[in-house]
């Protein structure tokens, strides 16, 4: 293993442990500013329990409050969301405001046109805030209003218990959700780990043919129609220790486990050598295009440097800032929901233009993903030759 | 009236439209590039594509919806662009094979098995 990958290896947990306990202290927002926006009216707060706020009315200091404001949080997309619920005496919600989250634009901005968090006001205790049972859901942004819905709930559940001493329901269980996409997932983690295992060796046209399959299906379903794929934003998650409930959220750990175990025990990148829809996306590209280019070596080698200094640069900035919004070049959103800005956009169409030309330029020389693959196959392969010299 | 919007604008137009028809069907000759019935359709499809992608791009900005101008813009020419190379390849079709062809077939070959390995 060459001395600058080496220096690479440690600079890198080094740099991401510092940035997670710099960004640990830096994520506590102080929620003064949003209790008034939650509880309109209302201009005095004092706290009455861990996250709980009395709000007075002014001329009448000492009187009866005339609301309480709780804090309820839940864990969303691109991590934990924080809202100030206000609840009148009465446990019915009078107003919210977010205080944070991490979700991307354009699943906010779904949540925003379905004029949430405004139809929550009204709502009552006694209310379940699920979704299609009690709210209309949104398409397209189900994890983001699910994490809102959840953090409305404990907050007034909180009031109506610890202050109120109003009759509530337990908190139900996550119900277990394995659907389609979870087991379509499965199934070609499964079907990937056999394209890339010996069993196929000396049979290039059946390892072709499931290749190709395993890509389109990864295209059609995890791409264009569940709009799924891998992100950066999965890492950040695990990364900052927001792990999703199991139960409601297998999905994300069917990916991350499929990801990350081939990696580390048969170093197998089976999801990006197989059914990454991007990926697919470029293959299909190049077929298109016909006859491949290649980048000089020297070239090709200092842009997967720079590939992985983009990567970890997301990395870090993402952690430090607690939001995975910072510094998210991909173009995955842009190519399958459509959604972006103009600068992701732009890349979006550059990349795929210069698909026709050479095979998998995102992948090689772009993709945060694969750099993030490469780093652990760096250290499997710096732990395997230090083992390796030591019993030689 | 602007000129563009007059009909000497369209009739000059249509004499260009021949002109360059009439010099691809004499390009693709010189090429030894059969032109079967099917390749007319699928070049015209790829006209009709891009003579969207302007008119959807001129009418927006005549609307002053710049946004959807850019957005729209680039969508679409990309659209053109893939399906432009696509067609040109479906154009190959029938056409004696050169040197360079081969020469490129191995390059194509070697760059899919450096991305595999």
């Amino acid at each position: 293993m060459r001395k600058r990958e080496q220096v690479f290896s440690v600079v890198v947990p080094v740099t991401i442990i510092v940035a997670w306990i710099v960004g640990a202290r830096r994520a506590r927002i102080d929620p003064g500013p949003f209790l008034r926006e939650a509880l309109p009216g209302a201009v005095e707060f004092a706290p009455v329990g861990d996250g709980i706020y009395a709000a007075g009315t002014p001329g009448a200091p000492g009187g009866p409050p005339v609301g309480y404001v709780a804090i309820g949080t839940a864990i969303g997309y691109g991590g934990p969301m924080r809202v100030a619920v206000g609840v009148d005496t009465a446990g019915r919600v009078r107003g919210l405001a977010i205080i944070d989250h991490k979700e991307t634009t354009p699943f906010f901005d779904k949540i925003r046109a379905g004029r949430y968090p405004d139809v929550l006001v009204g709502k009552s205790y006694a209310d379940s805030f699920a979704l299609d049972r009690d709210v209309d859901a949104v398409s397209g942004a189900t994890v983001s209003l699910t994490a809102l819905l959840t953090s409305v709930r404990r907050g007034v559940h909180r009031v109506a218990t610890n202050i109120l001493k109003l009759p509530v329901k337990p908190e139900e269980a996550e119900p277990f959700r394995f659907g389609f996409p979870e087991a379509l997932l499965i199934l070609l983690f499964a079907s990937g780990l056999l394209v890339c295992s010996r069993s196929l060796n000396g049979k290039p046209r059946s390892r072709a043919y499931l290749r190709w399959g395993t890509r389109l299906t990864g295209l059609i379903f995890l791409g264009f129609l569940l709009a799924a794929p891998l992100s950066i934003v999965h890492i950040h998650l695990l990364l900052a220790g927001y792990w999703p409930d199991w139960r409601s959220h297998v999905y994300w750990y069917v990916l991350m486990a499929g990801v990350l175990l081939p990696l580390v025990f048969v170093n197998r990148d089976v999801y990006c050598q197989t059914f990454c829809p991007f990926g697919a996306a470029q293959d299909v590209l190049k077929v298109i295009g016909g006859p491949g280019r290649r980048l000089p070596a020297k070239v090709h080698a200092r842009l997967r440097w720079l590939q992985r200094g983009l990567a970890w640069a997301a990395v870090v900035l993402a952690l430090l800032y607690r939001d995975p919004r910072r510094l998210d070049y991909e173009v995955f959103g842009s190519l399958f929901r459509l959604s972006g800005t103009m600068v992701q956009l732009s890349l979006l169409a550059v990349v795929l233009i210069v698909s026709l030309l050479m095979v998998r330029p995102w992948c090689h020389y772009l993709c945060p993903l694969r750099a993030v693959s490469d780093y652990v196959r760096m250290l499997r392969r710096w732990l395997t030759d230090t083992v390796t010299a030591k019993t030689d | 009236m602007s000129f563009f919007a007059s009909r000497s604008f369209w009739f000059i137009e249509g004499i260009l439209a021949v002109l360059v028809l009439i010099g691809f069907k004499a390009w693709m000759e010189e090429r030894e590039t059969p032109m079967p019935f099917w390749k007319w359709a699928a070049l015209c499809t790829w006209l009709v594509i891009v003579g969207f992608t302007i008119a959807f791009v001129g009418t927006c900005i005549g609307e002053n919806e710049t946004v959807a101008a850019k957005k729209g813009g680039i969508i679409f020419s990309v659209v053109s662009i893939i399906t432009g190379v696509g067609v040109w390849r479906l154009l190959q079709i029938g056409r004696a094979r050169t040197s360079a062809d081969d020469n490129a077939v191995v390059e194509s070959e070697e760059a899919a098995a450096d991305a595999e390995a």
